[in-house]
């Protein structure tokens, strides 16, 4: 679905990210793990093209993401909060992705509806610009405007920082949902090893911008992990 | 402990990112208030002499008093919009010990400083020695001129007091929309009473214990009100926020695909302050014709100030809100760069936006035919002008753009978001036409350069699809700094 050929991303002398050949399955569910620094949001920002690479290309799904823009509308992704509208309420941002993604309100609804109790009360109906929500609830508005519009490739950055220990789980189970049929690619960062390894079903170590580890998760695998960074 | 706060605001000042950027406008504010002073000093130096010859059987100087009722009214309405009470970086200092007293003492002195209560100072040092050299008594006029500065910053607390409620705003205005009329009709004559008291400072110079007693007295409500709600979750550190109603926009579906994005500008200009002031201030300028067009001296010459006048007035929007396109987005801008939209079907939006203004404008000021079928058919070309050549210019300006816009900020004095861009815009928006149509109507006629700006506007409507194509091509390659730049806060 994703295949990166010699990636790299260059700042002056400073070497972010160097990636010979990354390639991910249609289907995956993929862990991107790695100390602040790694490459990680920056390998993230190149496969939505809002950097340019030095070198290389990324493709994602046969489509090279810099020369088209027709990969937009299978993939779908929550980096930051520079994702949110913030003088908008959930509601009208979750309508206006809609909108975008060619899902009417009553589609919008239905999906979101399944998500009430990762909402926990705190979101819809709540009549407030998501501006003036917890960093918290501003995240699980953004995880799940994600998910609208069936999209293939999903890309979310850091998704378990700063939300509760019950939202964090609930959205492991949401993430492992969405990669059940082996229809949509998840790809995840996270400096939370228990959450990644438990969400993917492939994990990758970046350091200084390049690929230490790629291991199948198994049951060994969290172990592993802990033990690469302790070192 | 003052010192040690003023030493963490210095370095908040010269090491903040947007210290070395900027330089221009930094510049030009500083030729800004430069000229706003010297104007102020003229005034001062000169409004006795303008006083005494207008109304010669007063006394120039109660003359003044009488009018300066109003000049502290309205200086009161320009802060209300304008000043606000400096914030250090509070959150920070809560925590750690120094006494609140001496925090707050700090903001409150700190509001001393500031263009609204200096600039004014350069009206009365003035006007005081000019009273002296007429022979006024030194130490009343001392007194008085020591009352002024006093009200000068009465009028500076007052203004954080009353700063918290838009009733108030109304208040004053109702007050001096009031006496204004009430003056007008001579129903009652408001400013000689009041100017007695202004006065009475002069004559009695122990009455400036009066607004000294009113300085200390708002002095102490401010001190009080702060120190009371110097919390994160209370008074001015808290966030305020606002029950929000959902609107449809349903009216706009009609434009197909760029919809969504429509409806996203109206909530953006509606639900944020700088966008929506700077949509208030371009309506206002409906309002411009009425010096332009009654006044005959800009008809001599060909009517180029008309040409002008036509093109200000149908194109304020593009100007006022079009410059910041696409910076307006910049919050959100790589949620919008890596959604499910084209670069074209985004700008597009832009585009239509931006038409529908030149659309309502020009039909706004069809009233403005009241004044000559001439003037009309000029509204009208230059709405043609602003739709056809204004339009693709400024969105070819706009690809340089890359300064980030806070939505919650005022737009008044706001140069955030200010580039070259910015500068650039007047030349192929206003300087061009009005040479175009000054040559033209020189050489040839009125009519025929009438025809030549409606003609060049027709041709971009004709080409726009073609520019527009271009304009995608050169935004796409802009994009990567533009998501650069608008991350910098």
């Amino acid at each position: 679905m994703i295949v990166s050929e010699n990636i790299s991303k260059i700042y002056g002398s400073n070497t972010v990210l160097e990636i010979e050949k990354f390639e991910i399955k249609k289907g995956q569910s993929i862990g991107l793990v790695g100390n602040n620094g790694a490459g990680k949001t920056t390998f993230f920002s190149l496969l939505l093209d809002l950097i340019q690479p030095t070198t290389g290309t990324i493709e994602n799904n046969g489509i090279v993401v810099s020369e088209s823009d027709s990969w937009k509308g299978f993939t779908s992704s929550f980096i930051d909060e520079s994702f949110l509208i913030g003088y908008l309420t959930a509601e009208e941002y979750f309508y206006f992705i809609g909108e975008l993604r060619g899902q009417n309100k009553a589609d919008v609804n239905a999906l979101i509806s399944q998500f009430s109790d990762f909402f926990h009360d705190e979101i819809l109906g709540k009549k407030k610009y998501l501006r003036d929500l917890s960093k918290g609830n501003q995240k699980k508005v953004g995880i799940v405007a994600a998910l609208i519009g069936n999209p293939e490739v999903v890309v979310l950055d850091e998704p378990f920082a700063n939300l509760d220990p019950t939202t964090q789980i609930r959205l492991k189970e949401i993430i492992k949902e969405l990669t059940q049929n082996k229809a949509v690619t998840v790809l995840v960062s996270s400096h939370d090893l228990s959450h990644v390894t438990d969400v993917s079903d492939r994990i990758v170590v970046l350091e200084k911008g390049k690929i230490v580890k790629d291991l199948e998760t198994n049951a060994a695998t969290l172990t592993d992990l802990e033990m690469y960074f302790s070192n | 402990m003052f010192t040690r706060i003023l030493k963490l605001e210095w370095k908040s000042f010269f090491r903040s990112a947007n210290f070395t950027k900027g330089i221009a406008i930094k510049i030009f504010l500083a030729f800004f208030a430069l000229y706003l002073m010297v104007c102020f000093a003229v005034l001062g130096a000169g409004s006795y002499f303008f006083v005494a010859k207008a109304v010669p059987t007063v006394d120039p100087l109660l003359t003044v008093c009488r009018y300066i009722v109003i000049w502290f009214l309205a200086d009161l309405l320009i802060r209300f919009f304008a000043q606000k009470l400096p914030i250090l970086n509070t959150k920070a200092l809560m925590v750690i010990p120094i006494k609140k007293k001496t925090i707050v003492h700090y903001l409150l002195l700190k509001s001393n400083i500031s263009a609204f209560n200096i600039i004014p100072l350069f009206f009365f040092f003035p006007f005081s020695v000019v009273l002296l050299v007429k022979g006024y008594a030194i130490t009343n006029v001392l007194f008085w001129l020591l009352g002024m500065v006093v009200l000068i910053q009465v009028n500076n607390f007052i203004n954080f007091i009353i700063n918290k409620s838009n009733l108030y705003f109304y208040v004053i205005v109702g007050v001096l929309a009031a006496g204004v009329l009430m003056q007008y009709f001579g129903i009652y004559n408001i400013i000689f009473p009041v100017g007695g008291l202004y006065f009475g400072l002069y004559k009695q110079p122990f009455f400036v214990l009066i607004p000294v007693g009113v300085l200390v007295l708002f002095y102490g409500i401010n001190f009080k009100h702060f120190l009371q709600h110097f919390y994160l979750d209370d008074g001015v550190l808290a966030k305020k926020e606002k029950v929000v109603t959902s609107s449809e926009f349903s009216w706009l579906n009609r434009f197909g695909d760029v919809a969504p994005f429509l409806k996203n500008d109206i909530k953006l200009i509606w639900r944020n302050k700088r966008p929506r002031m700077t949509v208030v201030m371009s309506s206002l300028m409906l309002f411009y014709g009425l010096i332009f067009f009654t006044n005959p001296v800009y008809g001599e010459g060909g009517a180029t100030m008309y040409v002008f006048a036509a093109i200000f007035i149908t194109g304020m929007f593009i100007m006022n809100f079009g410059q910041f396109i696409p910076a307006w987005d910049s919050a959100y801008f790589n949620l919008l760069m890596s959604q499910n939209i084209s670069m074209k079907q985004y700008l597009n939006s832009k585009r239509i936006l931006l038409l529908l203004s030149v659309v309502v404008l020009t039909l706004l000021s069809l009233p403005y035919f009241y004044f000559g079928w001439k003037i009309g058919v000029l509204l009208l070309v230059g709405g043609v002008y602003n739709a056809g050549v204004n339009i693709p210019a400024l969105l070819y300006l706009c690809t340089f753009n890359k300064k980030r816009v806070d939505l919650a900020k005022s737009a008044m004095m706001n140069y955030e978001g200010m580039g070259v861009a910015q500068w650039l815009m007047i030349i192929p928006m206003i300087l061009i036409p009005m040479g175009v149509f000054s040559l033209i109507s020189y050489l040839v006629s009125f009519n025929i350069a009438l025809g030549v700006l409606f003609f060049l506007g027709v041709t971009g409507l004709i080409l726009q699809n073609y520019i527009f194509t271009k304009l995608v091509g050169v935004f796409k390659k802009r994009k990567y700094v533009m998501v650069i730049g608008f991350q910098q806060k």
